[in-house]
């Protein structure tokens, strides 16, 4: 899941200058589980927005609503009457959420609510971690499961850098070396042997921006070719 | 032929030491270091971005230290630069007459005055040594034919109190195969626990300088603050100089415990040499090694 922080209130306040008639849009999925942008969220930051324009003397027009998804259009029309009576809509969903909403109604100003952080894995309650960098060439197979890319800081592909302590990364002392954990992986698994592979350069030409992709079996329906 | 690989085939007990590149552009105190070890070490080394700080960069300092007739190791760390800018210094320094290259992951940002930099990281140390091998052969890293080729004399770093050691040695191994000649080790303050680390290099065809480190007050204060990368310093160490003020008696603890190093690494045959990183006292390099009795 898609993991991200509401954005400190006073910068939010300072976005909003200017305007007066405000839509907060959440977001049902990624953001509602972790606790940024669902629809409690959404009417936190209502509640927050109204108390503030009462202290500086303004009656800001306040609008509430949350859809699935922000990130698919089938969701975000649902809004089409409501966003009618708004300048801003200000979205808590992920950056693909708020950047949606912008492409699905140009005439507003959509502002975010929150900093998207990571992809990453719901540990416990109010917990996550990172767990994927997207780089489109996964090699967990020779790793044991544990990805170089993403949980050593450096993405090193070939084994610990020198700097490791006692075990912990120099980066986070907090936090085990990935190097560790794949070497104890493969070793549990007697795949040792794997980690005596030289590994390529990755290829970066696959996480050129943005990416994009279309399923084999539409092919043919957006006329792309693989 | 490449003169540091010459020196490195000798029998001699190899001492290289790392500096520390002027923070700006005056070069004077630079240059009064780089000759009061001229014709005393056998090569220096010029960090790129040492700790993640910002220094003048090693092309130029390498120059200048061959300028002064020492032998310039030229570090590359793969934090700064992708593989075309790699390639790039690389190909400008051997142009330049460097002959020899250290490759490091380089120190995270964390560790620096700089912190919010991108960290690169697009090639690891040993993709690194490969890069530079290929060119060797004639050929860049996308398989492009180069107009002349380098010759290297490749070096990289190892730990050898690193815990659990068999990761660490496991890429070790790799990049002996990729091709590095040469080890020059992080700062070892306890040699007990990195016995296993030489003991298993012994019998094989490179050279392994251990690191020594001249620690004073300023080291301590930078391990305190998260600010000092590799292993940290021992309580025992920090202790003896804990609560000293005379400047004088830190520098002549901190140099008794390097000649004692020296010593301990020339005598227990572990190692082919020491690699001494003085921060800002270089000028006692020459003394501490003449009184280790390894020059």
């Amino acid at each position: 899941m898609i993991v991200a922080r509401r954005k400190p209130f006073k910068e939010i306040m300072d976005s909003l200058e200017g305007y007066e008639r405000i839509l907060t849009v959440g977001c049902g999925t990624c953001t509602a589980v972790c606790l940024a942008g669902g629809e409690k969220e959404v009417g936190l930051l209502s509640s927050q927005l109204a108390i503030a324009s009462q202290l500086r003397g303004k009656r800001f027009k306040l609008g509430e609503a949350t859809v699935e998804r922000q990130c698919d259009k089938e969701f975000l029309q649902e809004l089409r009457h409501k966003v009618e009576d708004y300048q801003v809509l200000l979205s808590l969903a992920c950056g693909v959420g708020i950047q949606f909403l912008a492409e699905m109604y140009p005439q507003k100003v959509v502002l975010p609510g929150v900093d998207t952080a990571f992809i990453g894995s719901n540990d416990d309650v109010g917990l996550w971690t990172e767990r994927c960098r997207m780089c489109n060439q996964c090699c967990l197979a020779l790793t044991g499961g544990v990805c170089p890319v993403t949980m050593c800081p450096k993405g090193l592909l070939n084994g610990p850098c020198s700097g490791t302590r006692e075990g912990m990364c120099e980066v986070d002392p907090s936090k085990p070396c990935a190097w560790r954990l794949i070497y104890e992986r493969l070793e549990t698994t007697n795949r040792l042997g794997r980690m005596k592979e030289i590994f390529p350069p990755r290829r970066h030409l696959l996480t050129t921006t943005p990416a994009h992709m279309v399923h084999k079996a539409y092919q043919r329906r957006y006329r792309a070719h693989e | 032929m490449n003169s540091f690989r010459e020196v490195l085939r000798s029998d001699k007990f190899l001492v290289t030491v790392t500096l520390s590149p002027p923070k700006g552009i005056r070069v004077e105190s630079f240059l009064r270091t780089l000759e009061s070890l001229s014709g005393k070490v056998d090569a220096v080394n010029l960090p790129d971005g040492r700790a993640a700080t910002i220094h003048m960069g090693p092309l130029a300092s390498s120059l200048l230290a061959r300028e002064r007739g020492l032998e310039p190791v030229f570090t590359l760390s793969c934090r700064d630069r992708n593989r075309l800018a790699l390639s790039a210094d690389l190909l400008g320094a051997y142009a330049m007459g460097i002959r020899s290259v250290l490759c490091v992951s380089g120190d995270y940002f964390t560790f620096g005055d700089t912190v919010d930099g991108k960290p690169v990281y697009d090639l690891d140390s040993v993709q690194a040594i490969q890069m530079i091998r290929q060119m060797e052969q004639g050929r860049d890293i996308g398989g492009n034919d180069l107009d002349g080729v380098p010759d290297f004399c490749v070096g990289c770093v190892a730990n050898p109190q690193a815990v659990p050691l068999e990761p660490h040695l496991m890429k070790l191994e790799k990049k002996l195969r990729a091709g590095a000649e040469f080890i020059q080790t992080l700062d070892v303050y306890e040699p007990d626990r990195a016995t296993a680390f030489f003991e298993n290099l012994r019998t094989r065809d490179v050279k392994v300088l251990a690191g020594v480190r001249f620690v004073t007050d300023r080291e301590v204060r930078l391990g305190e603050a998260g600010k000092f990368p590799g292993n940290p310093i021992p309580d025992s160490w920090t202790k003896e100089i804990e609560g000293i003020r005379e400047e004088g008696e830190i520098l002549k603890r901190a140099k008794a415990r390097v000649v004692e190093m020296l010593r301990r690494f020339r005598d227990s045959g572990l190692c082919d040499g020491v690699h001494l990183t003085v921060d800002g006292h270089e000028g006692l390099i020459p003394e501490m090694l003449q009184e280790a009795g390894v020059r």
